[in-house]
């Protein structure tokens, strides 16, 4: 097999392992008790894309120059099975991910084209919330690029002005940290947690927490803000009670989000989010990656040499 | 599946108690989760899921087997994206629609929402006291 057919082979190869091990090891790690280090929604996001991002990052950083640097041009290798069936599973995995972002497109595409029928106020007020006349008691952002705040009318008028300012203020909190598009990206993340519980697990965890960082944001130490979120929380529960929506079974690993959770902190003296996630060390971690592999590019090379002929 | 997607309580129910299988169901298989319904009316409640095109169902003998076409999330979102589809073209944006607070606090019933607003009435009441 010519350089030109080995090259890619290889990428993919390693992509597909390092994601399997990655994969692993987060799995490993939360079945262990990692939930119990992870107190925001920033270390769920970072431990969730990890096998993905570190994945890329070890292939274009460390195997790509590697290859590129001591592999010879006119060399011609037989592949075995290991360096195979792991670039199937790197193909698996990133079409998938295109799959599933495929999917979200589509069903936006669909949202778009039926947009009229239910559209009978969309007149915004001074907070930047489109208000609707819909009997679900919608409260919410959409979009991830382009975000507005969402209303239902039922909200509006079930709550007081100052509840209503709090649901607003959480949305807006949501917003000011683009969960949404932090979540598009997690449901696209092309690896091999996405099949797994624990990849569910994991976003349904980082919900979790983006909603108490978000009440947090939207109330602060004010215990009126706080008294009048809560309230206002109750009162979204009730509608949707009444609307008859599906409503979420909540998991073990998820119930720090549900209304009860929520409200009786909200109650309570204003708990300090503790960022005890260390993103910036391990942000600096990967950015040291390619430097300290610099000089390990021929040992690199080697296991790669491995790879290709493993199992041949 | 259509975009306007209409479930009844009953139906809503049953998908609930075949998504928390995670496997097919024959009637016979989700009718001790009703024991109050006749045979037929989860039957037919089936067979209108199936129609609705939210259940996928094979034979099995002289049986059917009925499995949801989609998750939870999915169709929660199916149902209400549906009537909020106005607001993704006012955004001029290409995305899902992704959070609500709705799906955040649905896992209340009215017991524990009475409690909870109990606990919301003494905390306006004693922040009112310290005002005075």
């Amino acid at each position: 097999m010519t350089f030109d057919v080995t090259f890619p082979l290889v990428l993919l190869a390693a992509y597909g392992l390092f994601n399997m091990l990655l994969s692993a090891a987060v799995v490993f790690a939360w079945r262990a008790g990692l939930r119990r280090h992870m107190t925001d929604a920033d270390a769920a996001l970072g431990v969730r894309l990890l096998p993905a991002m570190g994945s890329a990052t070890l292939v274009l950083t460390v195997v790509l120059p590697a290859f590129l640097l001591y592999e010879p041009r006119h060399a011609h290798d037989q592949p075995g099975p290991l360096l195979v069936v792991s670039a199937l599973f790197a193909l698996l995995v990133l079409g998938d991910g295109v799959r599933r972002g495929w999917r979200a497109w589509r069903a936006t595409r669909a949202l778009v084209r039926s947009a009229q029928p239910h559209l009978t106020d969309a007149a915004a007020d001074g907070a930047g919330v489109t208000v609707i006349n819909v009997k679900e008691p919608l409260v919410g952002v959409v979009g991830s690029w382009k975000q507005r705040i969402v209303a239902a009318r039922c909200v509006a008028a079930a709550c007081d002005h100052e509840e209503f300012r709090q649901v607003l203020a959480h949305e807006a909190a949501h917003m000011d940290s683009r969960d949404n598009l932090k979540l598009l990206m997690l449901l696209m993340m092309p690896d091999a947690l996405a099949w797994l519980s624990t990849g569910r697990a994991l976003t349904d965890y980082w919900r979790a927490a983006t909603e108490l960082e978000a009440d947090e944001r939207a109330s602060g130490a004010d215990p009126r803000k706080r008294l009048a979120l809560a309230s206002a929380l109750i009162k979204v529960a009730r509608l949707s009670l009444a609307s008859g929506l599906p409503r979420r079974v909540p998991r073990k690993s998820s119930n720090l989000s549900g209304v009860e959770h929520r409200v009786r902190r909200l109650l309570a003296p204003s708990p300090a989010i503790r960022r005890s996630f260390p993103g910036r060390r391990l942000l600096t971690c990967a950015l040291l990656v390619p430097l300290l592999a610099v000089p390990l590019y021929a040992s690199v090379h080697r296991l790669i040499e491995a790879l290709v002929t493993f199992g041949r | 599946m259509g975009d306007r997607l209409e479930l009844g309580p009953l139906e809503l129910k049953v998908l609930e108690v075949l998504w928390e299988r995670k496997r097919a169901a024959t009637v016979r298989g989700v009718h001790p989760s009703f024991p109050q319904l006749a045979y037929t009316t989860l039957m037919t409640t089936l067979d209108r899921l199936y129609r609705k095109g939210v259940l996928r169902r094979f034979r099995l003998g002289r049986a059917f087997v009925y499995v949801p076409r989609c998750s939870r999330d999915e169709l929660f979102g199916q149902m209400v994206s549906g009537r909020v589809a106005e607001l993704l073209a006012t955004c001029g944006d290409s995305t899902v629609l992704l959070s609500t607070l709705v799906e955040a606090v649905g896992n209340a019933d009215a017991e524990l929402l009475d409690e909870l607003e109990e606990l919301v009435r003494a905390e306006r009441e004693r922040l009112k006291w310290e005002d005075k």
